[in-house]
């Protein structure tokens, strides 16, 4: 309890006490408003006459979902338009950020125009330039792309745009956005100068390498965006001679979204008046207003926590729950992603003491809970989170020939990072070669010659502003929502729809961050997609563990092109636990309550037993299939299967390569369980322990 | 974090929301904004008045220099229009032109406030009254009192409603000065304890 909680309940008790109650100033206000409009603008433009909207069509929301009521007429806003009609969405820009307007003719009749005059001035200025060829083209070029477009690109004012066209190749990659083109984009919320968004001048990126803007920096609205993702995915799709069954009904889709976004579950009522609910839109309402809640803000935040930091039994947990409610603020008042990040990297880890039940820096949970002896953990947890890497086994041998995942990169890393007890880290080569390790940024900038204190403010820095850190969090993200990332981290995994996903990884992460790094908004994007309202295909556990490879490689491929949604009970288990359950299955048979849900159709395959809500081709496999067969889930094919083969060819007794393949020491119930799984395969050691590896690995990338 | 990397967006500007603005429709207002008729100005006033006249009167303001400080936070909002994100950005923003205004007030009447710790009364005002103005936290509170004892109700009544002094209260209810400190706050721990265990 602090000063300020002290002064702020006491003016509480003396509002209590007291009786001194605040007083409606709105027509005092909207008066004097009135009387410096009348001295500052000119009479031509007129007040608006503000609607008394009292219900409006939002009364459905409050009760739909459980989350505090909006009552505030000034959220009445017209609802945006859902994935399922992306030109709608496409034609709405910026539809998440809600600005107040009471006279949407009057506004409309002021954009057209403004859109007019501005489209008129355009096309004279091109015409001029074309035909004079002045050297002044890229000039007035911009001038008008800046007039056209007064916020699109996300630039400093006093920063040329470096690319005129750009909106136009905006527009055109954007076929629904065609009709709108000509319009000017709606201005963006400026919040520099918020309280939540305190920047400092001084604080730019001393690489200008970093501090250059993208020349393809154009701010997409959100309706674009969620098309990118249907384009993509239905490209893929169409690669592929796949196509969904259909679209989820309300009531599946209200389900889906109050347990991703909100943790919830609707009740019959509730599913009732939203189905009920003749609005279009109101998909669209749902996720803005779902996303703009508290509890969703709660719930990321828990989960982002859970990410960082897995819970210790002998932590503290008042401090966890105030580094939660932190994250949980900053989420709810749009602070910028990678300011949060850049707070947790640059914070100060603590010591917690015996009785020492809050610090009073809420963002120091992070550092201080898993500061080690030489900060692996916090290492690897920026890799994979922000880095958008997997860096675990670069601790000791390199990954691949990329540089990047090479073991020296590792220990840059570490050393730049600087959270261990000695200035110095050393590591060894394969040939026993202890060798130092040199602080540098990924990007291969050496900080070495920063003061050791210094470096991980500098690595923060650098951090915040660069495309990996963009992609890191889409994918964390995605995964968030899906239950897997949009592209694997994983080194080995080179399935062949990576490339198409690469892509709309590198969009959604480009416009993560022309939007301002704003995490609810991202998630919005996601779960406005199309395959967010794919219908689902339930695999049990038992289907899972009883699969054949082939069957495997199947649903793997399903998954692959469509998105996963496999969120139930991995998510809070670690991989022993998963195996338990799994293995669990084989002896019971029955009772299948434990569902994995993929949000995935079938592919047009013969190979599943189970009965397929597609209609079965009786054409022989096509070309593109045995393809993928050929090339699909190599983790399993030529990764992992590659390890247990040279297992069995070594001279490992049988519970060493239950180690092996499981990636830990295995207790002796997992022992135990691993024997009953070779019972039930017939003593097919390869079999079952490919059965073991791929379930620890399929739960450990939950 | 006065160090951060700035992000990147259109129309930069530094300005203090609350303070040193151009009046009168100037700068980003009349370039890219639409004009601040169109907001909804009783709605938005409706929706954060009670937020903000508490958060001003937690503050240190009286009442009659809350409604004031609070009739310029909005007109200046309506001079420099913005985008509602969600209730809890314009909440926060909204909290912050108050604030600038009030040290503003504060600095040209020459009295001294707390200001140096302002992040923390950001983060306390959400805690207790973030996300509804703080009438959930009020309406425990209330409940919370009728669970004192007669006395310390006495007491806190005296102090807060008339305003009296420890003395004078600790005179009206036979104890001494020290007693009725002592007892009002208890009465306070009391209070602050239920209440934590209200809004779990």
């Amino acid at each position: 309890m602090n000063d300020w909680s002290d002064r702020i309940l006491d003016s509480f008790l003396d509002e209590i006490i007291s009786g001194d109650t605040p007083s409606d100033l709105s027509d005092r206000i909207l008066d004097q408003w009135k009387l410096r409009q009348e001295q500052t603008r000119s009479a031509s433009v007129p007040i608006p006459n503000v609607p008394d909207d009292e219900q409006g069509d939002r009364s459905w929301w409050q009760q739909v979902v459980h989350v505090p009521p909006i009552d505030s007429p000034a959220t009445r806003q017209s609802p945006v338009n859902i994935a399922a009609n992306t030109s709608s969405w496409a034609s709405k820009s910026n539809s998440n950020s809600k600005r107040v307007e009471t006279q949407p003719s009057y506004s409309k009749r002021w954009r057209q125009s403004l859109a007019l005059t501005l489209g008129v001035v355009a096309c004279l200025l091109a015409i001029v330039s074309l035909v004079s060829v002045l050297p002044k083209f890229d000039l007035s070029e911009d001038t008008v792309a800046q007039n056209q477009y007064p916020n699109a690109a996300t630039k400093s004012s006093n920063q040329p745009i470096k690319t005129p066209t750009a909106p136009a190749v905006a527009a055109k990659e954007n076929p629904a956005n065609k009709e709108t083109a000509p319009l000017p984009r709606p201005e963006r919320l400026d919040i520099n100068g918020l309280p939540f968004a305190v920047v400092e001048p001084d604080a730019m990126p001393t690489n200008p390498e970093e501090s250059q803007t993208p020349s393809d920096d154009v701010a997409l609205s959100d309706g674009e965006i969620i098309a990118e993702i249907n384009g993509s995915f239905a490209t893929l799709w169409e690669q592929y001679k796949v196509q969904p069954t259909g679209a989820i009904d309300d009531k599946e889709w209200l389900e889906r979204t109050a347990s991703v976004l909100l943790n919830t579950k609707p009740t019959s009522t509730q599913i009732d008046l939203f189905k009920q609910t003749e609005d279009a839109n109101k998909r669209g309402y749902l996720l803005q207003q779902a996303t703009s809640s508290e509890r969703f803000s709660r719930f990321f935040a828990k989960q982002i926590v859970s990410l960082l930091v897995a819970p210790k039994q002998d932590e503290n947990p008042t401090w966890r729950a105030d580094f939660e409610l932190w994250l949980t603020q900053n989420i709810a008042q749009r602070t910028p992603y990678n300011e949060v990040v850049y707070k947790l990297l640059s914070a100060t880890p603590v010591t917690p003491g015996k009785d020492n039940t809050t610090t009073g820096r809420p963002e120091s949970f992070w550092l201080s809970h898993l500061r080690d002896s030489q900060g692996h953990q916090v290492a690897q947890r920026v890799s994979s989170l922000w880095l958008n890497q997997s860096l675990q086994c670069s601790q000791c041998h390199d990954q691949g020939d990329s540089a990047e995942t090479s073991q020296a990169a590792y220990w840059s890393l570490l050393a730049a990072l600087n959270l261990g007890d000695k200035p110095e880290y050393f590591f060894e080569l394969k040939d026993g070669t202890l060798k130092a390790a040199v602080a540098t940024l990924p990007n291969g900038k050496s900080i070495d010659s920063v003061p050791a204190e210094g470096r991980r403010e500098a690595f923060a820095k650098w951090l915040a502003t660069s495309p990996s850190f963009a992609e890191g969090t889409v994918n964390m993200t995605w995964r968030l929502v899906f239950g897997a990332p949009l592209v694997s981290t994983e080194t080995a995994v080179q399935e062949p729809t990576n490339a198409s996903r690469q892509k709309l990884l590198k969009t959604l992460a480009q416009q993560f961050r022309v939007h301002r790094y704003d995490l609810s908004r991202l998630v919005l994007w996601v779960t406005g997609s199309q395959p967010f309202a794919t219908p689902s295909r339930i695999i049990t556990q038992k289907d899972w563990l009883l699969a054949s490879e082939s069957e495997l490689r199947d649903i793997r491929n399903a998954e692959n092109l469509f998105a996963n949604y496999r969120r139930l009970v991995l998510l809070e288990d670690d991989s022993r636990g998963a195996l338990q359950k799994l293995v669990r299955y084989e002896r019971e048979e029955a009772g299948n309550k434990l569902k994995r849900t993929v949000l995935a159709q079938p592919m047009p395959t013969q190979s599943l037993s189970s009965p397929n809500p597609i209609n079965l081709s009786d054409e022989p496999l096509p070309a593109w299939q045995q393809n993928l067969r050929l090339h699909a889930s190599p983790d399993s094919d030529a990764t992992h299967q590659q390890l247990i083969d040279r297992l069995l060819k070594s001279k490992l007794t049988w519970p060493q390569l239950v180690q092996h393949a499981l990636g830990h020491e295995p207790s002796s119930q997992e022992l135990s369980s691993a024997d009953e799984l070779l019972q039930y395969h017939g003593g097919d050691k390869r079999a079952t322990l490919l059965k073991l590896h791929w379930t620890t690995h399929l739960a450990s990338s939950q | 974090m006065s160090d951060f990397p700035p992000t990147q967006v259109a129309g930069s500007s530094m300005e203090d929301p609350g303070d040193n603005q151009p009046q009168g429709g100037s700068g980003p207002l009349n370039s890219s904004l639409p004009p601040s008729s169109e907001i909804n100005i009783v709605a938005l006033v409706r929706q954060h008045q009670v937020g903000l006249w508490r958060y001003l009167r937690a503050l240190g303001c009286d009442s009659t220099s809350a409604e004031d400080l609070i009739q310029e936070t909005f007109l200046r909002i309506l001079h420099r229009p913005f985008e509602q994100r969600n209730d809890a950005a314009t909440g926060a923003y909204l909290r912050r032109v108050a604030h600038n205004l009030f040290i503003s007030q504060r600095r040209r009447s020459n009295k001294i406030s707390l200001t140096e710790k302002a992040s923390e009364l950001e983060e306390s005002w959400t805690r207790w009254a973030g996300f509804d103005n703080g009438d959930s936290t009020i309406e425990a509170l209330r409940e919370c009192m009728g669970r004192l004892t007669e006395r310390a109700q006495l007491a806190l009544r005296k102090r807060f409603a008339e305003e009296h002094s420890r003395t004078e209260i600790g005179d009206e209810l036979g104890i001494s000065e020290h007693g009725a400190k002592n007892l009002m706050q208890r009465a306070k721990a009391q209070l602050r304890e239920c209440l934590e265990s209200k809004l779990k």
